[in-house]
């Protein structure tokens, strides 16, 4: 028997940009014109695509046309980049804004943890925010009381229950809404990791509840992550959306692939020559990067333990050039803290030897599996002949990394304790 | 397979319908716990506390009286002493003016709320309505305390009769549904256009210009220009304040059929307000 929790059947969302003001009204009162005449939004203003770059209107669909079900006791996940439309599903699964065409049919109680702590009065006590926080999630005052005594132990905060919440370190108060909305026992719980709020502690109790509430109580999760090991780990199925439409669904292990690869990289490094900010005499510059996987597929971003390549275009303006080149990368984190640092001198043990009457050259750089941990790493280039500097661009580009399966294990340390990882093992000798 | 079942359809809201106050049903724990967060911190950290509550009325009140008391004769002409034709003024526009002010802004004040969480929106504007009636609870108690020191101490011979006093409910009634029902549709209104916010702060001062609140109607019949009749007249809160006076002085002039007109206009307002409100609840996060 497969009974569904979830079902979203031809769900569109439209938007419109732009401000409110005075010519708003003028379209209203268009609009509710036309509308009387018996026709449709559609038929007045065109309605671009979820694509933000593209065309012109003002409306746009921000879903379109989403169809699909979740059984009892799934986690699935839902992955997408950055305005693929996620968080607008999830708003409209949460009943915070509606939909513009379509259904979602529903099975049980709908909670999601993102909206942790909310309507939380700094002036009232935990204990009436408890009650406060938990009747605005949807709790009568009758469950909210058998389960004050496991909220409070769950939240930490002991004898400060009776203490008004202006009072608490963030991290309490933090930890108290977590805590209600931890015992909320909904049929669906919706997870948006991409927008929790919190440290990364915070987070990993998440997660645990979450397999915790799928695998032992059969309730579904929907889970929307940036972090492919975790959705890995957690998830049974996976969801895909690209501008606002579900590109597929399928098993994980499918749709991650598609994930990494469906979408056409974002040019957003590749043309080195218009940078300004570069010092050294110019013989030599550095005039194109791709970063690219081990199939030669152009990517915007990869993940760690990935296999990638930069593809560097250099071009030598010195007819005469010719002789050794050192080369090198350097990687540095958003704190602009230097992380590793690669050069062919050093790897390779010399340099590249250049003959003379070459006016481009192209070389790839490879790292078979990538040690970073998730996190922005922005690139310095440099190139010289070890005596004179030809180039050097500070901030040439930045790799965004996601969270992969370094370790077979596919899970990730705290990338705010880590930035490197490092291939390990552990073994127990008695 | 077994028969699948969905406890609940989420689909673009094109009609409102009662269902809405049977879910609101559902959330009368929430309406309990807005109406005791509100009652208990509007008061923190301040010395008075709820005596808040009647230092209001009290000061309007001898403002009142000192500037109009004299003018317009109260005390002569109605029977009434101005200290209590005054306060019953106040008290009862207060509870108007607080609950249309504070439900109008209702989306806009909570958006942060509301845009987060799912609950029936008109948890917010009911419990606005019941937390105002704590206040009016006090103000009427103080009413009462004076209305006692006159009837009992003062020597002015007061026509009181309680079955009148039966009234009062039916006059709230008629007041919460009208505050409500012009509360919903500004905060509705409000979601768009900002506008309304602005207008409503001068609109319910004006209204309070246009009412029996420092004039009884029996003067303003008597003395006033005939194009300013109507304008009191027509306006819903002018029999609800003379109700409220006539139920406690029972030869003050008034006639409760007239608040046939006031309840008629009060329920048009709330199914107004209500569907207007139950229009924009679903999308309204995209605009505020």
């Amino acid at each position: 028997m497969s009974d569904l929790g979830l079902k979203v059947e031809g769900l569109y969302k439209q938007y419109r940009l732009g401000v409110i003001g005075a010519d708003t009204l003028k379209e209203d009162i268009k609009l509710t014109f036309a509308k009387l005449r018996g026709k449709s939004l559609s038929d007045v203003y065109k309605i671009d695509g979820n694509d933000r770059m593209v065309g012109d209107s003002e409306y746009v669909w921000a879903l379109q046309d989403i169809n699909f079900e979740v059984k009892k006791g799934e986690i699935l996940g839902i992955i997408g980049k950055n305005g693929a439309g996620k968080s607008t599903l999830l708003k409209i699964l949460s009943k915070v804004t509606g939909p513009t065409k379509g259904s979602i049919k529903v099975n049980g109680r709908i909670a999601s943890l993102l909206e942790v702590g909310t309507g939380m009065h700094p002036e009232l006590t935990g204990r009436e925010n408890i009650f406060l926080n938990g009747a605005i999630l949807g709790m009568t005052k009758k469950e909210i009381k058998i389960k004050l005594e496991e909220i409070v132990e769950f939240s930490g905060i002991g004898k400060y229950l009776d203490t008004p919440v202006k009072r608490y370190s963030s991290g309490m108060k933090v930890r108290l809404g977590f805590a209600v909305a931890a015992h909320l026992d909904p049929e669906i719980l919706i997870v948006d990791e991409v927008l929790a709020v919190g440290d990364a502690e915070f987070q990993k109790r998440c997660i645990g509840k979450m397999n915790d509430v799928s695998k032992n109580e059969g309730r579904t999760v929907l889970f929307v992550s940036h972090n492919m090991a975790s959705i890995m780990e957690l998830c049974d199925r996976a969801l895909l959306m690209q501008d606002g439409q579900v590109h597929s669904t399928g098993k994980v292990s499918d749709i991650i692939p598609l994930y990494l690869s469906a979408f056409k990289a974002e040019e957003i490094t590749s043309d080195l020559s218009k940078i300004k900010t570069r010092t050294g005499n110019g013989k030599v510059q550095f005039n194109e990067i791709n970063i690219l996987d081990l199939l030669d597929n152009k990517i915007d971003f990869c993940l760690s333990g990935q296999g990638i390549k930069f593809r560097i275009k250099l071009k030598i303006n010195d007819a005469d050039f010719h002789g050794k080149l050192h080369l090198s990368m350097n990687f540095v984190d958003d704190n602009d803290v230097s992380i590793f640092h690669i050069s062919n001198s050093v790897t390779n043990g010399i340099e590249f030897e250049i003959e003379k009457s070459k006016d481009e050259l192209l070389i790839d750089v490879t790292i078979k599996k990538l040690p970073l941990n998730s996190g922005i790493y922005k690139f310095h280039l440099f190139c010289s002949n070890m005596q004179e500097v030809f180039d050097e661009i500070s901030f040439a580009g930045a790799l965004k990394v996601e969270g992969g399966n370094f370790f077979p294990s596919g899970k990730l340390p705290n990338p705010k304790v880590t930035k490197v990882l490092v291939e390990n093992s552990w073994t127990k000798l008695c | 397979m077994s028969k699948q079942v969905w406890t609940e359809i989420i689909t673009p809201k094109k009609t409102v319908s009662v269902f809405n106050l049977k879910e609101l049903l559902n959330y009368r724990d929430l309406i309990s716990l807005f109406v005791k967060r509100d009652f208990v911190t509007l008061y923190k950290q301040t010395i008075l506390g709820p005596f808040w509550y009647v230092i209001t009325p009290i000061v309007q009140t001898v403002i009142y009286t000192m500037m109009f008391g004299n003018i317009f004769s109260i005390s002569d002409s109605t029977g009434i002493p101005a200290i209590l034709f005054y306060l019953s003024g106040s008290v009862t526009w207060a509870y108007f003016s607080q609950s249309v002010i504070k439900t109008s802004n209702t989306f806009s004040g909570n958006a942060d709320i509301f845009g987060k969480v799912y609950f029936p929106r008109l948890v917010v504007p009911i419990s606005v309505l019941i937390s105002n009636l704590i206040g009016f609870g006090i103000q009427l108690l103080l009413f009462v305390l004076f209305f006692l020191y006159y009837y009992f101490f003062s020597g002015v011979s007061l026509s009181f009769n309680p079955v009148n006093l039966l009234w009062i409910p039916v006059l709230l009634l008629n007041m919460a549904l009208l505050g409500l029902g012009i509360g919903l549709i500004v905060s509705s209104l409000t979601t768009k256009y900002k506008d309304f916010k602005q207008f409503i702060g001068f609109g319910i001062q004006l209204l309070m210009f246009m009412s029996p609140v420092i004039v009884p109607m029996s003067i303003v019949n008597e003395k006033f220009p005939d194009w300013s009749k109507p304008i009191l007249e027509y306006n819903p809160m002018t029999p609800i304040i003379e109700g409220f006076r006539a139920a406690f002085f029972e030869n003050y002039v008034f006639d409760f059929s007239d608040l046939i007109y006031s309840g008629s206009v009060a329920i048009v307002l709330f199914v107004f307000g209500f569907y207007i409100f139950g229009k924009t609840e679903q999308n309204f996060m995209d605009t505020v």
